[in-house]
Parts: C-alpha cells; structure tokens; sequence
C-alpha cells in the first residue's frame, strides 16, 4: 500500500493511463475497429453501470468464491506446512501428493468437479482452493525452516519445547514468507474462480465474460473483466494492510 | 571456592561423513571458580565452541565428566546465559521484547522481570532504546541486547562463544569495558572464548591456550593484572608480556 505521501510519485503513471484511454477512445473510431471487437472506453463505462446487469450479485458471487477458496487454501496450507516441518514422517507421507496436487492440470478436471460436487458454488471454490493452496505451503515450510540453527540453540538453551520454538521463534521469522504465499495465492484465487465459472456457472463475473462472448457483448466481457481486477486489488491490498499491522518491525523488505 | 564448571578428562569426536572417527576434543580438564572470568583463547577449528555447547548441554561429550554448579550436564540447563558471535536477535522483538525472552521460555513472572531488563539495559548502557527493533541498532547495540538477554534469568554462568568477534576494533574495545562493567556488577562466572590474544588477556582472570585439532589444554595462565580494568591497562608492560607469553603458548613465537 501506499502512502499518502508517496502517491504524488505516481502522477506519471496515472497519466499514462489516461493518455492511453483518450487515445484508446478517438483512435478506435478512426481505424475503424468494430464496437464488437474492441468496444471504446466510454461503451465499458457504460457497461459497468449498467443497471440491466445484476452488478452487486454477480461481484458478490464471485468475490465469495475467491473469498472462500483462498481462505481454505491459507488455512489447509499454512496447517500442511506446519506439519511438514515438524515431522519429517508427515513430509514423506504428504509431499508426493502436495507436488501431484499441484502438477495435474486442475482447470482441465474442472469439468470432473462440476460433475461431481453438482451444478452450484461448490466445484468453483474447491478448483480456487486447488489452484491457490500451493505456494501457501511452499512458502511457509520455507519461512518455518528458516530458523538460524543458532536460535534454535539459544531457545533449547534455555530448554524451550518444540512448541515454544515453533510458537515464539520459527512462526514469527516466517511471517514475511507467509505474507508473499498470500499474495501470490490471492492472486491465483482470482483466476482459480474466474476459470472454473468459465466452466460451468450460473453467475459470476467469469459466467458473465462467457455469456458476452457467445452474444457478441464485448463491452460485458470487458466490464466484468474489470470488475474481477478490481476484485483482485482489493483482496491484495487487504492482505498488504494485514502484513503492515501484523510485521509493524519490517520496514524496506516489502515491495509494494 | 566452589567450582561453576568442572571438566574432567573431556573428549569429544566427531563422525566424519566417511564413516572415520574425528576427535575434535581430547583431554580437557579445567575448573572454573565462582566469580571468575575465564577466557579460552586457541586457533580456529580447536574446538572452542564444541567446548561451550557441551558446559551448555547442547551437545553431549564422547568421554569424560562435565559438571556445571555441581551437577554433571545431560541437558540444557537453565542457570547458564549464553552470548554468540551473532546477536541473534529477534527481528520482530523490541530490545526489551528481545531480553524479556528467556523469562518468557522460563514461564517466570514477567512484570517482575520487566523491571530487572529495564536495569539490566540501563547497566549496558542502553537506557532509552527499550523500544527499537533490532535493525534499528548498531551492531555493538544489538550484542549489548544479547548481553542483558543472557543476564535476564540470573543464571550463574555466562557463556560467551566469541562475542566481539563481528565487531570492528573501536567497537570492540567498547564492548571489552562494558562487559567488565557488567561482570563487576553482577559477580557472574564467565567462560569467554576468543581468538584475539589481546582481547583474552584483557578481560580475563585467566588464560585457557587450546591446541589445535583436537583441542586439548595446552596451558593455563593467570593474568595477574590490576582490577577494575580500564583501558590503561594496554598501555602497561605487564599486559604486553602476557599477551607475548600467550603468543608464545600459541607457538606463534619460533
């Protein structure tokens, strides 16, 4: 997130932007690209605000989607990755199936989900939770191993319980690993439940784009995919505003 | 005088990926008094911080007795202090957060304790940086942090594997005053292991020389220079001829 103070630094950027969309809006017309193919700025501005599209359902649909299957990734992943660490048993035992978990190509079982758990909310928050849980556990086995052996020493030193060295030493140092795993997790939730509604929803805004395409409602299509970027920088700051109160310590390491 | 630690004939191998039998300590018999300040000087690889862990109960000797207050050591124990090289700090930690740790692990009362960090920082000089990280302190801050961490439990032993050892000279020698200040103060026992001759026969009632690979005690000098130590004593002819004599223990006089 930024500060206040800094987004003066970014006056550059936001003309860019609105250089680009002017242009985008007089160049369209003049080249002749079809309304179809390449709607104007002003048709998707329109197309937001249209209020013969259910707008708030749609967004709150998929937004609970992401929500959902990203929570049970954090969840399911941080406890995975906890486990991993402290017993090398559970690691033999869970790690194949971890890497085959994130090696099959989960989009094209999709389909299969859908058939399975039935035509509702359910296949698209567990192809989110798939396609999201992975760099959870990858980054905070990584960020729980990565305790200085030394500290390990002084904390048994004072005869400190895996426990407590787990709890006051190796939790806290991956704090800043567990916080990258959330934001490229979130991240990938966004496409996760945009995919799987591609697939077989009945609303969404990923149901949306597809519904556009097969009427020719490039301006839908192009308004729902904003509308799922919105989403995504709005679960991406939130996780930034969360890792700044929790790591009030770290100044310089994040990359905002 | 009672002895905080006592080895006896200690030996320590290793083995080597090879499946070979190491010895990195053979032979270590040495006996440290209550209240004294110990210092292990010997060359890199001798062992000395394999000699710390085993009087700390991080690690076990092959053969041979280790007693600390008495009691041979299996475990870690709790009535010891330990320093490294490293600071070790706790980058999420205030300093206060930082030395409040052992008391945390220790399940002992905190709000008591509070008050003994706060005049434990005061005596190492750090009063008024209760509340900076870590990362906000220079290096001879943060081991000053460590310094008082060690110190919070009150244990009777303090431990110290190299602590100035990352610190540059001015900072070093600052670092020298303040723990002789601490250890006045608070009559602990300290073992302190160094490579610097200087530094060893500075801070220490004694001189430990440890051979190289397997470190064995080669000789035991007592440094028989005035107390409380300032920084006049470098300047005197006897320190001089106690750090050659250590030199020469060291066999880097021909």
């Amino acid at each position: 997130m930024l500060g206040s103070r800094n987004l003066a630094g970014y006056t550059p950027a936001v003309l860019v932007f609105i250089v680009l969309v002017a242009a985008w809006e007089i160049l369209a017309p003049v080249l002749g690209i079809p309304d179809i193919i390449l709607p104007v700025p002003t048709h998707i501005g329109a197309a937001l605000l249209d209020p013969g599209v259910n707008w708030p359902r749609h967004i709150g649909i998929t937004a609970f989607e992401i929500a959902a299957g990203f929570a049970s990734a954090v969840v399911f992943g941080i406890a995975l990755a906890v486990g991993i660490v402290i017993s090398p048993w559970l690691r033999r035992l869970l790690m194949p199936y971890v890497l085959l978990a994130q090696i099959i190509p989960k989009i094209a079982f999709a389909p299969i989900f859908f058939l399975v758990l039935g035509y509702n909310l359910l296949p698209t928050i567990v192809i989110t939770f798939l396609v999201a849980f992975f760099p959870m556990i990858v980054d905070t086995a990584a960020g729980l191993s990565s305790l200085d052996p030394r500290m390990e020493d002084l904390l048994r030193s004072l005869q400190a319980s895996r426990w407590d060295i787990l709890r006051k030493a190796r939790f806290p140092k991956s704090m800043p690993f567990i916080f990258s795993g959330l934001k490229v997790s979130s991240t990938l939730a966004v496409i996760g439940a945009s995919v799987a509604e591609f697939i077989s929803a009945k609303a969404g805004l990923g149901f949306l784009i597809i519904n556009a395409q097969v009427t020719f409602n490039a301006s839908l299509a192009f308004a729902a995919a904003i509308y799922l970027i919105l989403l995504g920088i709005v679960f991406y700051a939130a996780i930034d505003v969360a890792q700044r109160l929790a790591m009030p310590w770290d100044k310089g390491t994040r990359i905002s | 005088m009672n002895s905080v630690i006592l080895l006896r004939d200690l030996a320590k191998d290793y083995q080597s990926v090879e499946g070979i039998t190491v010895p990195a300590l053979q032979n270590i018999t040495l006996a440290v008094q209550q209240g004294e300040f110990a210092v292990i000087v010997g060359p890199s690889g001798c062992g000395k911080s394999t000699l710390l862990r085993i009087i700390a109960g991080l690690d076990r000797q092959t053969t041979g007795e280790a007693k600390v207050s008495g009691k041979e050591v299996s475990r870690p124990i709790s009535d010891v202090g330990i320093v490294f090289q490293d600071p070790l700090l706790m980058a999420w930690r205030t300093t206060i957060g930082n030395v409040m740790l052992p008391v945390e692990i220790l399940r002992l009362d905190r709000s008591r304790y509070r008050s003994r960090a706060l005049d434990l920082l005061k005596l190492v000089g750090l009063a008024g940086f209760e509340n900076r990280y870590p990362q906000e302190l220079s290096g001879g801050m943060q081991q000053r942090v460590a310094i008082a961490r060690a110190l919070i439990h009150d244990p009777s032993l303090l431990l110290m594997d190299e602590p100035f050892g990352a610190l540059d000279e001015i900072t070093r020698e600052q670092m020298a005053l303040v723990l002789l200040h601490v250890w006045e103060e608070t009559g602990k026992t300290v073992l302190f292991v160094t490579h610097s001759i200087a530094e060893a026969v500075f801070l220490g009632d004694r001189v430990v020389v440890l051979s190289p690979r397997p470190g064995t005690v080669r000789e035991n000098t007592a440094v028989d220079l005035p107390r409380p130590r300032t920084g006049q004593i470098r300047g005197l002819q006897k320190y001089t001829e106690y750090c050659q004599i250590i030199r020469e223990r060291l066999g880097l006089i021909a």
